[in-house]
């Protein structure tokens, strides 16, 4: 599945929030968009979710206008994770795992692929969600939209933002290591965070965003330069290498330390 | 296993309320007075009186109950209450007016419940249309609070200019009570489980809005459109009560609340459950306001803001609590 976004722009109240945008994402490829805040990172997500109206330009799905998609339909090609959800009633884990194959209805089939991702992602499956600590909802929340798009390959893409905030160590990687191997089964990802270091490890490319606009986009390792980085951030970025790895730092470089 | 005790209770709430009363009429005659082999009192007591007034309370209690939790589940507020779409004000204020009016000397009680359920209608109109305005919850919240806040101040007003035996009618009426019960009555409130019954097919639906608006559109529901099939049915349901009741406070906020507790979200069941133990609940509350000050009866409306108030204000602490911990 391929999405196509072309001079999308987007305003309120007569402030622009998007300066016109043209992105192509492919099936298979897992996109990373990072930016400070008020970049415009979720608005994107929005507009290529079909949530909000674009003020100009257009979305289209395989060449479908977005719009012209039946919402049952995008259900099915979109899987979405929205910054924070507003869930405030004692379901269960599995319970709200489960809301993300209702696009699909067949009730038996879902419980074994709610069951999977119990298990992989090492959620308490029965515990109360309104009991949860806010990482652990968050992880509830990542399990639904993977439900959601669960074995439906190319012919889906997957929208998250910041799905990594709030999560332990070890769910982070968990949750990289599953999206690792959705992009393998042919998914697209289209993926905010803030975490460069995570970033630059499961990133095919980097879209840098500021004020609006996309600055940069590439390979990784072309995009995230110290200057890239401390033009979009305002704030001075070491990047580190150690063989063939690459490190991040915020606000310059590290303090010798004496070992 | 939780829902055969809830049919069980009822059953039996049914059949100890026929019996209870000023005359008390044995299990064993209840049976042969339905069926018209009793003597003539009892028979006039069993099928006139009190099987309509019971069918009523358990009608009315498990349609505001229902409604209760729908609404709480579309306004994503396990603290919300049916009144909140306007539906019970704007019965009030068209019922004051059709006392004012004069009406309730004639066609009695048809004439006061249909003001009442237009009023109530009309008042939901008002806040839909308000809240679709801008798509947006809070919008509609607001809407909502204001309506309420003008119907009062309407009937307020109509009772500020009505005559003391005018004033009567409406404070009694928006007391709540099943007094007025007869088979009329309970014909016009078998609307009620059509309602629900509509209603009990959007629960999955409700399942997913609790989520959010957004995350309702990606798996593919328009939100806006639940709205409007979820308050619709709400406003009919309530507004039916409330014209044959009055006001019955409470009910549709603490109900759901309680089955929550110990039957988890799942609309498939929050909502039939919700229906039988707030059934349940206003047939026992009838039956103890038409028993406890016999042969005087006290308003049921009183007795469940009476009982609810507080266990209301224990769950918002025990809620409170719960999420402090965190």
């Amino acid at each position: 599945m391929k999405i196509e976004v072309s001079g999308v722009s987007f305003s309120i109240d007569g402030r622009a929030i998007l300066t016109p945008i043209d992105l192509r994402l492919y099936p298979g490829e897992t996109c990373v968009l990072l930016g400070p805040n008020g970049a415009g990172k979720s608005t994107l997500m929005k507009i290529i979710s079909g949530y909000l109206q674009p003020s100009a330009g257009a979305v289209e799905i395989d060449e479908q206008p977005l719009g012209k998609l039946s919402l049952m339909d995008r259900a099915k090609m979109l899987g979405v994770l929205t910054q924070r959800s507003e869930l405030d009633f004692p379901f269960t884990a599995r319970e709200v795992i489960a809301l993300g194959r209702s696009p699909y209805g067949e009730r038996r089939a879902e419980t074994d692929i709610v069951d999977q991702l119990v298990d992989r992602l090492g959620i308490d499956a029965e515990t109360v969600y309104t009991q949860l600590s806010g990482g652990e909802r968050q992880l509830v929340q990542v399990a639904r939209v993977f439900a959601q798009i669960w074995g439906a390959g190319s012919s889906a893409y997957l929208l998250l933002d910041e799905p990594m905030t709030a999560l332990d160590l070890k769910h982070q990687q968990d949750v990289i290591h599953m999206l690792a191997q959705l992009a393998a089964s042919g998914l697209g990802l289209l993926i905010v965070m803030h975490d460069i270091n995570i970033a630059a490890d499961i990133a095919d490319r980097i879209l840098l965003m500021r004020e609006g606009s996309i600055i940069a986009a590439g390979h990784p390792t072309e995009v995230l330069t110290e200057a890239n980085l401390a033009a979009t951030f305002e704030t001075p970025m070491a990047v580190l290498r150690d063989g063939d790895s690459v490190f991040f730092k915020a606000g310059g470089k590290p303090r010798q330390t004496v070992s | 296993m939780k829902m055969g005790l809830l049919i069980l209770g009822l059953l039996l709430a049914v059949i100890v309320s026929v019996g209870w009363g000023t005359v008390a009429v044995p299990i064993t005659d209840v049976i042969p007075a339905l069926l018209g082999s009793a003597d003539a009192k009892t028979s006039a007591i069993v099928v006139d009186i009190r099987m309509p007034r019971t069918l009523l309370a358990v009608l009315v209690g498990a349609g505001i109950s229902a409604s209760g939790a729908a609404i709480q589940g579309l306004f994503r507020n396990p603290l919300a209450d049916p009144a909140l779409i306007g539906v019970s004000a704007g019965a009030a204020l068209f019922a004051a007016l059709f006392v004012l009016l004069g009406g309730a000397t004639g066609f009695a009680l048809i004439g006061l419940a249909g003001s009442a359920f237009m009023g109530g209608l009309s008042a939901t109109w008002i806040v839909l249309y308000v809240g679709s305005r801008t798509g947006g919850l809070s919008t509609m919240l607001l809407a909502g609070i204001a309506i309420n806040a003008i119907a009062l101040s309407g009937v307020g007003l109509l009772s500020y200019l009505s005559t003391d035996l005018q004033l009567r009618t409406i404070s009694f009426w928006a007391l709540g009570s099943l007094n007025g019960a007869n088979w009329t009555a309970v014909l016009v409130a078998l609307v009620i489980p059509l309602a629900l019954l509509l209603l009990s097919r959007e629960s999955v639906q409700l399942d997913i809005v609790t989520l959010g608006d957004e995350e309702a559109q990606h798996l593919g529901i328009s939100h806006e459109a639940l709205r409007r099939r979820v308050v619709f049915l709400a406003a009919v349901i309530v507004g039916i009560g409330v014209a044959l009741t009055g006001v019955i406070a409470f009910l549709g906020l603490v109900v759901p609340h309680l089955v929550r507790l110990s039957m988890g979200s799942r609309h498939q069941v929050v909502l039939p459950a919700s229906a039988l133990l707030g059934g349940l609940l206003l047939l026992v509350a009838d039956t103890l306001a038409r028993t406890v000050l016999a042969p005087a009866e006290l308003p049921v409306g009183i007795l469940t803001a009476l009982v609810g108030g507080p266990f209301f204000i224990y769950l918002i602490l025990r809620e409170q609590r719960g999420r402090t911990l965190l």
